[in-house]
């Protein structure tokens, strides 16, 4: 197995192989930094080519390309409130009011840094879990799932701030809102109106969009500032975000556990996993006022677990052929045109292209970081352009960016209704991140729970370990949250993440 | 106002999740279900919240700040402010109508630098500048490297273009 390893090594520094690395790493870096695009448009971009590729050549460039995404799509995220892809929603959270208290260079370097630690350690589980991750992943049914989603409902409290009882009302109008459309186990139509495109539900880019993007750059526009409201001078050195990366070392790891293990689970797609990320951040750090603010942590703990992701759903994709996501669906179909079959074969006859997949991902994400961080300096310097320049160059991304969901002028429509809430709830002071978390897990909740009961014929699954296990967790998170809260770790007049999301 | 602004969303609120009970009451059980469980939950809380908003009016006002108080501070008049405000969703309807008009392609570098040259007032060469940006990122990156095609508008089809 070591010789294997090895020998993968020395065939991924070859110089068409290393070549052919940097092209996926620059090419999925463009793609996470554009806003609407993302790794499943790069794939499937890449994936003609595929044909004239090895196997080791093929999936050097394949993963090199899904890699970087979730570095990349950072960038809009933090400078314009505009997640560049769905793994970026959380970042927002304190990576924008970073941008807006002049540390964005800050905000780059610590993200850029989690998300290499994030990956390399995805790439590191990949490597280890390969031989003994079938009984885990098979333990996990449709209960489980069921209680995952719930375990992130369980956040809703923490993304609240100051306005738990508005937070709450905005989740549950974020699943309802998620209930739109045909319903998969009955085919009733709910509240599509008559038209064609609602069948589908509310697409989630353009709506998550909307609720970050559009009133962001309202208020931008009101206030006729520049995003950073603080002179050049003070653009905090990317040395610094690297430093506390370092120095929030427990942080990274906890979350790329948690990142590797969300794409581990086959059905929770990446939409959720920075929003766990997230929400396990706020809960176990102190002090917690800082968050919404600009707190480091807000970006560290999301990105780690984001980029750790990948390494977790090739697990299940290279082991058992069970894709967990649309980009790893793709992917499978690149393992077809090769001739590769998932499985035991990928352990044996092709255990040379497996470690090349591991490698693979362990250089993109250096090679990425390498690539990205000389950038930031001039990335940051973007927050200090008039917001009067910008403002139109941004409108418009974002209008290109929602297009691209499913090509329907819909999608405009569903960002700009988005946007027009979102902004009446920025001005009445209720959070927003809820009703994105509600939008997001409100699918996995109704789609398990509508399994679990009838697979069991009731409610028999709730005596599953996995189920108590997971109601225990998030029993204990609430629990450890309001013990802390009754303690006074945090005044009353600060405690709140009110600024989540918005401006403090 | 912030006040009435939440009081308001808090009754759409409650109104959207009176709507959601009411549709939901003439589908199976099995849609139905999943429905209520939310809704119902959701429209009490919205009964607690608006008692609450009623009960401790004063205090929220004083102690609670909030998301939106930023566009409405001391450093824009609130006046000010809100002709901003109905101006940047003006653009932005704009856009849309202008891409349902003429089509993306055409649409986004026209918006970019007639805002540029008559709402941000800039020069002929910043504003014209911005717009090549937005052409070359339609057509260099969507349509010539992804091979995005872009809708036409419905002027090209009035026109048979």
């Amino acid at each position: 197995m070591l010789e294997s390893l090895l020998t993968a090594l020395g065939v991924i520094f070859a110089p068409y192989h290393l070549l052919l690395l940097l092209l996926g790493v620059l090419l999925g870096i463009l793609l996470g930094a554009v806003p609407g695009l993302g790794g499943i448009v790069g794939l499937t971009v890449v994936l003609p080519f595929v044909f004239e590729l090895s196997p080791s050549e093929a999936m050097v460039l394949l993963v090199g390309l899904v890699a970087v995404v979730t570095s990349s799509d950072s960038i809009p995220a933090v400078l314009f409130a505009v997640p560049g892809t769905a793994a970026a929603q959380a970042t927002i959270m304190d990576g924008h009011p970073m941008a807006k208290k002049g540390e964005a260079g800050r905000a780059f370097g610590a993200i850029y840094s989690a998300s290499m630690m994030g990956g390399v350690f995805g790439a590191v589980a990949l490597l280890l879990a390969v031989p003994i991750m079938r009984p885990l992943v098979l333990s996990v049914g449709s209960p489980e799932l069921f209680m995952l989603g719930l375990l992130g409902i369980s956040m809703v409290g923490v993304l609240s701030g100051r306005a738990p009882l508005q937070g709450l009302i905005a989740g549950m109008a974020g699943v309802l809102a998620s209930m739109v459309g045909m319903d998969p186990q009955t085919g009733i139509l709910r509240w599509t109106f008559g038209a064609l495109y609602l069948w589908e539900g509310l697409p989630l880019v353009p709506a998550v969009m909307g609720v970050f993007g559009i009133p962001e750059i309202v208020e931008m526009v009101i206030r006729r500032k520049s995003i950073a409201d603080v002179p050049r001078q003070a653009i905090k050195g990317v040395l610094t975000g690297i430093g506390d990366t370092f120095r929030h070392w427990f942080l990274v790891l906890r979350c790329s556990v948690l990142g590797t293990w969300i794409g581990l689970i086959p059905g929770l797609g990446s939409d959720v996993v920075d929003w766990f990320a997230y929400g396990h951040t706020v809960q176990s750090s102190r002090p917690r006022e800082g968050f919404g603010k600009g707190d480091v942590r807000g970006v560290i703990g999301p990105e780690s677990a984001a980029n750790a992701k990948l390494g977790g759903s090739l697990i299940p994709t290279i082991a058992f052929g069970i894709p967990g996501s649309l980009q790893m669906i793709i992917l499978l179909g690149a393992f077809m045109i090769l001739g590769l079959r998932p499985g035991p074969e990928m352990l044996t006859d092709n255990l040379d292209v497996t470690f090349t997949i591991v490698w693979s991902l362990v250089l993109a994400n250096v090679f990425g970081t390498l690539i990205l961080l000389p950038l930031t300096g001039q990335l940051a310097k973007l927050a200090l352009v008039r917001i009067q320049i910008l403002a139109p160059v941004i409108i418009s991304i974002l209008f290109l960016a929602s297009f691209l969901t499913t090509r329907d002028y819909g999608d405009l429509v569903v960002l700009i209704g988005f946007g027009l809430f979102a902004w009446v709830m920025k001005l009445a002071g209720w959070p927003r991140p809820p009703l994105v978390l509600g939008l997001v897990l409100g699918p996995i909740i109704g789609k398990y729970l509508f399994i679990s009961t009838h697979a069991y014929n009731g409610f028999g699954w709730l005596a599953r370990p996995g189920v108590i296990l997971l109601f225990l967790a998030m029993a204990a998170s609430v629990a450890f949250g309001l013990v802390r809260e009754k303690r006074g770790e945090t005044a009353p007049e600060t405690r709140a993440v009110e600024g989540i999301g918005g401006t403090p | 106002m912030k006040g009435g602004i939440s009081q308001g969303l808090n009754l759409c609120m409650a109104g959207l999740f009176v709507c959601a009970i009411l549709s939901a009451m003439q589908w199976p059980v099995h849609s139905r279900a999943f429905v209520m469980a939310i809704a119902f939950p959701g429209l009490l809380l919205t009964v607690v919240l608006f008692v609450r908003q009623r009960w401790r009016r004063g205090t929220d006002a004083a102690t609670s700040p909030g998301l939106g108080d930023t566009p409405l501070d001391a450093d824009v008049p609130p006046a000010v402010a809100r002709r901003r405000m109905v101006n940047v969703f003006a653009w932005i309807f704009a856009l849309f109508a202008l891409v349902r008009l003429v089509g993306f392609e055409i649409a986004v570098p026209v918006f970019t630098f007639v805002y540029l040259r008559f709402q941000a007032r800039e020069g002929l060469l910043v504003s014209g500048a911005a717009a090549v940006v937005m052409v070359a990122l339609i057509v260099g990156v969507f349509n010539w490297i992804l091979h995005v095609l872009w809708p036409k508008g419905m002027l090209q089809g009035w026109l048979g273009l």
